[in-house]
């Protein structure tokens, strides 16, 4: 057996091997021009954009990110010294893992931006102790992202969110309830429908509390798997509990199909809650054919500061679009380390995370300080989309206008 | 559709492992070892975790290839194993605070205990059944962790979990320790006598059975041990990952394994390994690509896979060992040519003592084995009625009857390949009517088949040794094997396959299958041997040499039972005959007394309405 | 009363559920029963279909249904395609195929991400508006997918089993070699079977879209459920799928009304498990041989 199997196809093999020779010299390549190309900026502040590239909320922190680093550079960079930004793709937590390490040993990076997903962000978290790189995370919410900056300062300080963590973003909208929903609307039935991950579980298990608190009727609550595609069920039973309101809590694409099939279906409550895509103001109302008109949900896109509304328009300007959430983050955390490292008069780590500390910065997303779990103490205002427009409702001091209770009910 | 089809297909594509891995081959491991052991020496952490993830995987591979590229299952479910003792090392860590080693040894163990479950229910299904099957497990655990988010944090997993190490150059070298054990282990296991049954099981799990084995039971150590080898690199990613999340369940783990085999070349233990660095390291440093990275990763996947269907890196570094190694290398040292010379006793063994009178057939010896009213009914039909007939020992029985008359279906009875509807089988009065083939085959009741079965992909000489092991799985040392191969040359020689010996089974012509299939019964030196009709479809000079071989069987005392419907080999071989006719004996004495027959006279000339007589 | 409208409910979901699954899980039966391929790209299929659609409609300016129908053709055109110039040269080797299959699917979702971003598109209910049935409000666009389906398979039936065609498709499935041998042009019966299967995945993507999105993942999930179905009905059976179909599509909706949408997947796969221990080639496959 032995002989016929050497003997079978030499030619065979011989071409396979020349075919894997071929990858080789290809990666090669790759990797030697890659080298090459990072050459060349060794001196800049580089400032890794972590986030899924191929997804908009990826996308965007990297966008709004380049976006801030041209202006630095335009105004004459930082200490001296040119803003670059590296991507590097978020996926499962190994992948992600990789690409934070590739971008602090191979870009060596001086800080990081970004991050969506909070279990692959948690992944990553001990990898960041390790590293010793400042992380602002503008996107990822969970609570436990930020548990361990007190706990073990020293090895936790680098770790900052530039984001409202699900539990703070539940005691808003607790307060939307309160003051909107049944101080406007006189509404007291609330139906509770969260996507089964940490962050929305975390923001459940405060809400609901403060509803109960608050004297409201809780009357149905589920989880979904965030594959879902079909919200009928829910919508029958949330019906069925006489829900007056449904609490929707999703991060994902399942965010267009609730509205439109709550839009098909009329069933007898209205909608409202923490809606990842419906931040999405220039886009969202066209993808989902105006299905989400009376949706009240939290957005981004209000006079936070003064800088707020002139990002917005540069923004669109440029992409045609507006940016999501992740991104005015990115945009402000990416000033936030410019300042400091000109407060610090260094890039190095420690003088960073010092210096960021003490920040107290008017961003696009509003006045930005960080308290001793580093968490920026933010506003997230409330709208309600009305014939194309998100309409700002909450807080009293953006509010356009009244909320409108769906016609239909 | 036609699950003897599924499963012939099946494993024809699971590319019959060539041969034992190679010595040559086993340098390239050691420098698939080396080469990362050292690059990760300078301390980049991201080259470092990558190499240790790469390492994981390629111990999944070899794990997985271990077992589905010898038996020819696919395991569409294997990322369960490490899965599940990642898991469980996670939350025995983060939840419950044992140290990280006990941990692990907690994942790998609760892994195990899944294999053994997920093998005993999984295992008697088999081709395409048995790979959806495993495929479903996974699937419903990972569904199992969203349900109880709550405990074992679903989508996120679990975090908080104690590194083994602090320092990542230590993760790289626990991992390539776990894959230089895992390879190890894998070659030595699947070039014994396991591997050896594996691929004979692979071609043809009933034929296996007939001679003894247990396929059950090799099929699921084999199938634990594949399992447990993967889990014990799976429960290490907590430990160094520091979290854990349901990617690691998900049948895309297991796709993604496979790919590598595919990738690297299955059934040759390196060819997973080397896939699984060079996919691992390609989607790297395809990074440079940013957002096209995951396009270009796989398209050229889908490139390899559709221009190099049979793998790439193994082959390919197969070529090239090859080439720079030298044509000339060492013999690798041939089946069963150790030294130590216990030649065993020639088979057919030496005539019993022949106690009475050799020419009256078997007058005074004891029964040896027995039909008792035998009945079997498939549906309405009635294949064979209410059969009774006994042997005695050392006497040569044929079995005659028109085509249809129940004989198959009586030897499937008698070795417990079908159950029969009614009626008793003893074997030397034991009771073996709902025995297994194995255990009856272990009792000497071994059968040939009609229509040759030997092992493809197994040479002849292979295919005689499988005949000749013994029931235990291991076999440390390999010493069975070499005792076994000893024998194999002797029966070869007597049936004069000599010639053959390293010729893959299914190129031989089929007078030579015909001998091999006897040759192979012999080897598991039954008590009672059946033939079913060893001479069909041969004839001259062949017929003549089988039938030497045979009468010389007949002669050295050994209890045959034989079905032929070639006149000449009964009137030689036998002194007694049965005919069966519509599932009933209808005749049963010496060869000229049944000739003589008139009921047999009519059911062969098919006068109707005869099967009555009996 | 509110029990009554569940009811209701989940008998014309559970009907629409059926008709998505069936669409699907009769075009996997059909490519394992003729091709032996477990085709993991089956799902890009039904992802193509809605993209087609979308773009057709809104870059061509075709009318939705017509923008419809055109995607489906295209699909099961490039299903053939995929299968004369991927699959055929490498049909032998039959793991190779599952996997190649398997990195098609994501090749096919990373392409559209790249072409069209990750952003989900909307795609109209082809017929708006409700009707109300057994004191329920249906969209109509839930009747079409189950007035769709049922004429789409109506059409396959006539087509496997009262044309010739159909009875040459058949012969494939029986015996490769044995269809060979009376002339039977085999491999362009593997192609036109992949291209059917397509079509029908597609025409699911297609209906379901006005109700979901269109995004580059959507073929993910009803992959996994046509799989679940096939193994439960018998894989190769075409008559298994659409009974297991029905099956599963109702044993889906009830968990999801009476239980909770989280456990759909989990029951399917626990139920196929079981199906599968005590008769492994399911419900309408052939029994195994002995063991």
């Amino acid at each position: 057996m032995e002989q016929r199997n050497h003997g079978v196809s030499r030619r065979h093999l011989l071409r396979q091997a020349a075919g894997a020779a071929a990858g080789a010299g290809w990666s090669f390549y790759v990797i030697t021009r890659s080298r090459t190309a990072r050459a060349g900026e060794a001196s800049a502040f580089r400032v890794g954009a972590l986030g899924p590239l191929t997804d908009f909320t990826g996308r965007d922190i990297l966008r709004a990110a380049q976006m801030a680093a041209e202006e630095i550079n335009q105004a004459g960079g930082v200490l001296g010294r040119p803003v670059e930004v590296v991507p590097a793709d978020e996926g499962d937590p190994e992948q992600t893992v990789r690409a934070f390490q590739q971008l602090v040993t191979r870009d060596r990076v001086h800080a990081v931006v970004g991050g969506f997903r909070s279990g692959v962000i948690l992944a990553v978290l001990p990898h960041v102790a390790r590293a010793r790189i400042p992380f602002i995370i503008t996107g990822a919410a969970s609570p436990d992202i930020t548990k361990d900056v007190r706990r073990n300062y020293r090895s936790f300080k680098y770790i900052f969110r530039a984001w409202v963590n699900s539990n703070r973003q539940a005691v808003n909208l607790a307060g939307v309830v309160k003051e909107i929903l049944n101080g406007q609307a006189g509404f007291t039935r609330f139906a509770i429908d969260a996507e089964n991950l940490k962050w929305a579980r975390d923001y459940v298990d405060i809400l609901k509390p403060l509803l109960l608190q608050s004297g409201f009727d809780v009357v149905y609550e589920t989880f979904h798997d965030p594959a879902i595609t079909d919200f009928s069920p829910i919508f029958e039973a949330a019906s069925r509990a006489r829900a007056q309101v449904l609490l929707e809590i999703i991060s994902n694409q399942a965010g267009y199909t609730i509205v439109k099939q709550w839009k098909a279906q009329r069933p007898r409550f209205a909608l409202a809650g923490n809606n990842n895509p419906s931040y999405l103001v220039s886009s969202f109302w066209r993808d989902t054919e105006g299905a989400c008109e009376y949706e009240l949900s939290a957005y981004v896109k209000a006079p936070l500061s003064s800088k707020s509304l002139d990002f917005w328009a540069r923004f669109e300007a440029r992409h045609k679009e507006s940016p999501f959430y992740t991104g005015t983050g990115a945009y402000d955390a990416v000033y936030l380390l410019k300042l400091a490292a000109e407060r610090a008069g260094s890039f190095g780590a420690d003088e960073l995370v010092e210096a960021l500390e003490q920040s107290d910065y008017e961003g696009v997303i509003g006045r930005i300080r960080f308290d001793e779990d580093h968490e920026a103490t933010i506003p997230l205002p409330y709208g309600q989309w009305i014939k194309g427009n998100k309409v700002a409702v909450w807080p009293e001091r953006f509010s356009l206008g009244r909320y409108q209770v769906p016609p239909w009910l | 559709m036609d699950p003897v089809e599924g499963r012939n297909r099946a494993t024809e594509a699971a590319a019959p492992p060539s041969r034992p891995a190679s010595s040559r081959l086993r340098y390239l491991a050691a420098l698939l070892v080396l080469i990362p052991a050292l690059a990760g020496a300078g301390g980049d952490p991201h080259l470092l975790t990558t190499l240790t993830y790469a390492s994981v995987w390629a111990v999944y591979g070899v794990g997985y290839d271990m077992f589905s590229g010898y038996s020819g299952r696919v395991n569409l479910g294997y990322a369960m194993f490490p899965g599940l003792a990642a898991y469980v090392a996670a939350i025995l860590n983060a939840r419950l605070g044992w140290t990280p080693v006990a941990a692990m040894l907690g994942g790998v163990v609760a892994s195990g205990l899944l294999a053994l479950l997920v093998g005993a229910l999984t295992l008697r299904i088999r081709g395409i059944y048995f790979a959806l099957a495993t495929s479903i497990v996974p699937l419903a655990l990972g569904q199992l962790t969203r349900i109880f988010a709550r405990s074992i944090g679903g989508e996120e997993g679990i975090w908080g979990i104690t590194p083994l190490w602090s320092d990542s150059r230590y993760d790289l070298w626990t991992a390539l320790a776990l894959l230089a054990a895992a390879y190890l282990f894998a070659a030595w296991y699947t070039s014994s006598k396991a591997g050896l049954v594996l691929r004979a099981i692979q071609g043809r799990e009933d034929a296996a059975q007939a001679v003894g084995q247990n396929t059950h039971r090799v099929l699921l150590v084999s199938f634990l041990i594949s399992a447990v080898m993967g889990a014990g690199a799976g429960a290490y990613i907590p430990h160094f990952q520091m979290t854990i999340s349901p990617e690691v369940l998900d049948i895309g783990a297991t796709l993604q394994v496979i790919t590598f085999t595919q990738v690297g070349g299955p059934g040759t233990l390196v060819g997973p390994a080397v896939g699984a660095f060079g996919l691992v390291l390609l989607n790297e440093y395809l990074r440079e690509f940013v957002e096209v990275r995951l396009f270009a990763y796989f398209l050229a996947l889908v490139l390899l896979l559709r221009f190099a269907p049979r793998g790439v890196l193994a082959p390919a570094a197969q070529a090239l060992v090859r080439a720079v190694a030298g044509r000339r290398t060492p013999a690798v040292p041939a089946a069963g040519r150790s030294d130590r010379a216990p030649v065993v006793a020639v088979r057919p063994r030496p005539p019993h003592p022949p106690a009475g009178a050799a020419a009256d057939g078997a007058g005074g010896r004891s029964v040896i084995l027995q039909a008792d009213r035998l009945t079997k009914r498939f549906g309405g039909l009635v294949a064979v009625q209410q059969v009774s007939f006994s042997v005695r020992e050392g006497e040569v029985v044929g079995l005659v009857g028109p085509n249809g008359a129940g004989k198959t279906t009586l030897f499937n009875m008698l070795t417990g390949f079908i159950r029969p509807t009614e009626g008793r089988v003893l074997l030397r009065g034991t009771d073996i009517t709902h025995a297994r083939p194995h255990e009856i085959a272990r009792m000497g009741l071994v059968r040939t088949f009609q229509l040759a079965h030997p092992f493809p992909g197994l040479s002849v000489l292979e295919n005689l040794v499988v005949g000749g092991l013994g029931p235990a799985v291991l076999d440390l040392g390999n010493r069975e094997l070499a005792g076994a191969r000893e024998r194999a040359r002797e029966v070869a020689r007597f049936l004069g396959l000599e010639r053959w010996l390293e010729q893959p089974a299914e190129v031989l012509p089929y007078g030579v299958l015909k001998r091999l299939e006897v040759g192979r019964a012999l080897m598991a030196d039954p008590r009672v041997l059946l033939l079913d009709e060893p001479f069909a479809g041969i004839g001259g000079q062949e017929f003549e040499e089988l039938l030497a071989a045979l009468s010389a069987i007949a002669a050295g005392g050994r209890t045959v039972v034989i079905i032929e419907h070639k006149l000449r080999a009964i009137m030689q071989l036998t002194r007694r005959v049965i005919v069966l006719h519509f599932g009933q004996i209808i005749a049963d004495g010496t060869p000229q007394e049944v000739a003589a027959d008139p009921g047999v006279q009519e059911a062969y000339l098919g006068v109707g309405g005869v099967g009555q007589s009996a | 009363m509110q029990a009554l409208g569940t009811a209701a409910a989940v008998i014309v979901y559970g009907l629409g559920v059926s008709g998505i699954y069936a669409l699907m899980a009769v075009g996997v039966a059909l490519i394992y029963g003729v091709g032996r391929v477990i085709n993991f790209a089956h799902g890009a299929f039904y992802t193509l279909g809605a993209y087609l659609t979308y773009l057709m409609a809104t870059r061509l300016a075709l009318p939705w249904p017509v923008a419809a129908a055109a995607a489906v053709l295209v699909v099961g055109l490039l299903g053939a395609a995929y299968d004369r110039y991927v699959l055929a040269p490498i049909r032998e080797k039959e793991i190779t195929v599952w996997i190649l299959t398997f990195a098609t699917a994501f090749l096919v979702r990373e392409g559209l991400v790249l072409l069209l971003g990750a952003r989900p598109y909307s795609i109209p209910s082809f017929v708006p508006g409700s009707t109300r049935l057994l004191g329920q409000s249906i969209a109509n666009q839930r009747l079409l997918i189950v007035v769709a389906s049922a004429v789409a398979l109506g059409l396959l039936w006539v087509l496997l089993y009262r044309t010739r065609t159909g009875k040459a498709l058949r012969a494939v499935a029986q015996t490769r070699y044995g269809a060979h041998l009376v002339g039977i042009p085999v491999e362009r019966a593997h192609a036109a079977v992949m291209g059917i299967s397509a079509g029908l995945a597609a025409l699911a993507g297609v209906l379901i879209s006005p109700i979901a999105v269109v995004t580059p993942d959507m073929g993910f999930e009803p992959l996994l459920l046509s799989f679940t179905v096939v193994i439960f009905g018998g894989i190769g059976s075409l008559r298994g799928s659409l009974v297991a179909a029905l099956l599963m599509g109702y044993i889906s909706t009830l968990v999801s009304f009476l239980v909770s949408p989280q456990y759909v997947t989990f029951s399917a796969l626990a139920t196929v498990f079981l199906v599968l221990l005590v008769r492994p080639t399911g419900l309408f496959g052939a029994a195994v041989e002995g063991a």
